[in-house]
């Protein structure tokens, strides 16, 4: 019996997904097993405590501030004003948005309108838009047997975020691959259409076929040079590779 | 029998919005106590709160009505909370070199005291645990569910939940925590 086994049996056991077999198994395990048992334990007992922990209500008015920033759909601009009522604070906060926004859309508006980048900050699909204001290197246009579209890298002072917008005739992987010394990844933004994404140390895999895009942001740890290389690959067969290279941040 | 929430986004989109009501009435305290969870403050969970109703409005057009709308929701709660969590300074870590007997007696918490040592806790992790603990024990999503909420396969949601509740059993035994 590995311990791999009866930890994932124990976590299931708490989970309830186990079946009957498998919590017969688990029974006759921490029976014979000191560490297993001693394992569940542990296990019931975090679980138990966070069951003790109880949700809280939602502050009154908060519904009502919610519907008072929202306008109704008939009558809605593209941009429904937000009230927010909670924190004194709070207006000076949406005030410095706004004009921060503001700035940027003068900043970025006329290099996203030149270069016709499939960016939209308003762009969203369950996940907020990062602010761009950093320098970005030309966008890099693939076109392939089985897939083309764009790819294109933008270096900020302190993150690099990388766009792709993707057309796949055949399930595809995209695979990122950056230098993890020299930066960490920190998210995944503006997703659009149906792929999975994974991501482990230096590498973001995007698994998927149709029309899909996205974002995804990394953290510079070290402001020398670095690159990102974008391979394409069927069933595990290099199809293509693309590199993008950053420039050195004073 | 109340409609479900697709029927509700599309009437909603269709100029009804009652609809909308009764989805910030059904996801108004899951929202916000998701988003506390995630951050531990009342008022920074209240914004973020406010922020994920107002995405949802303005974005229903690109809601994909082949995914469940909570998951959705969620997804937006728990990205809301990160983007926040990334622009916050980092909370102090836990002092190692501190005993737990040290630390004044936790142990036998209830109620209020309890939650607000789990939640500080729970605050140690790193936000990709926090939010797996957050949905699985705090919300009793399934693991389906949480996958599609994170848009991560199964296996790795198991592997994140298994993976964060042993760290989070090791703080809470290093701070002295367990509930009476």
């Amino acid at each position: 019996m590995t311990t791999e086994r009866y930890i994932e049996l124990i976590h299931g056991e708490i989970d309830g997904v186990n079946t009957p077999a498998e919590s017969a198994e688990l029974q006759k395990i921490v029976r014979d097993d000191g560490a297993a048992r001693e394992f569940q334990e542990h296990m019931q007992q975090l679980a138990g405590t966070l069951d003790l922990v109880d949700d809280v209500e939602a502050p009154e008015g908060l519904r009502e501030s919610i519907r008072a920033g929202i306008v109704p759909r008939a009558a809605a601009s593209p941009h429904p004003i937000r009230q927010r009522v909670f924190s004194p604070a709070a207006g000076f906060r949406l005030a410095a948005a706004l004009a921060a926004g503001l700035i940027l859309g003068l900043l970025a508006g006329p290099w996203v309108f030149d270069h016709e980048v499939a960016w939209n900050p308003t762009d969203f699909a369950g996940s907020m838009t990062p602010p761009v204001n950093g320098s970005a290197v030309p966008q890099l246009r693939f076109d392939r047997d089985l897939v083309s579209g764009t790819v294109q890298l933008v270096e900020e002072e302190d993150r690099i975020l990388v766009t792709f917008d993707v057309s796949a005739r055949a399930p595809m992987d995209l695979i990122f691959d950056y230098d993890f010394e020299k930066s960490i990844f920190k998210g995944f933004f503006r997703r659009e259409g149906a792929f999975d994404a994974d991501t482990r140390e230096g590498r973001f895999v995007v698994s998927g076929s149709g029309e899909f895009a996205g974002t995804l942001a990394l953290e510079r740890t070290d402001p020398s040079e670095t690159t990102v290389t974008l391979e394409y690959r069927r069933d595990g067969e290099l199809l293509g590779t693309e590199v993008l290279r950053t420039g050195t941040l004073e | 029998m109340s409609p479900d929430d697709e029927t509700l986004v599309r009437r909603c989109l269709e100029g009804d919005d009652q609809a909308f009501d009764e989805l910030l009435e059904r996801y108004e305290r899951k929202v916000f106590n998701g988003a506390l969870r995630m951050v531990n403050s009342r008022e920074d969970a209240l914004d973020i709160t406010q922020n994920v109703f107002l995405k949802v409005y303005q974005n229903l057009e690109r809601f994909n009505a082949r995914y469940k709308f909570f998951s959705w929701i969620y997804r937006i709660m728990v990205n809301e909370s990160i983007n926040f969590l990334n622009k916050r300074k980092p909370v102090d870590p836990v002092d190692e070199s501190l005993p737990s007997s040290q630390r004044g007696p936790l142990e036998s918490l209830r109620g209020v005291e309890l939650s607000e040592a789990v939640q500080d806790t729970l605050m140690q992790l790193k936000p990709d645990y926090r939010t797996i603990i957050v949905l699985r024990h705090f919300h009793g999503h399934s693991y389906r569910e949480m996958g599609e909420i994170l848009e991560i396969r199964e296996e790795m949601v198991k592997s994140r939940l298994f993976s964060g509740r042993k760290m989070l059993r090791d703080l809470m035994v290093r701070r002295g925590i367990h509930s009476s």
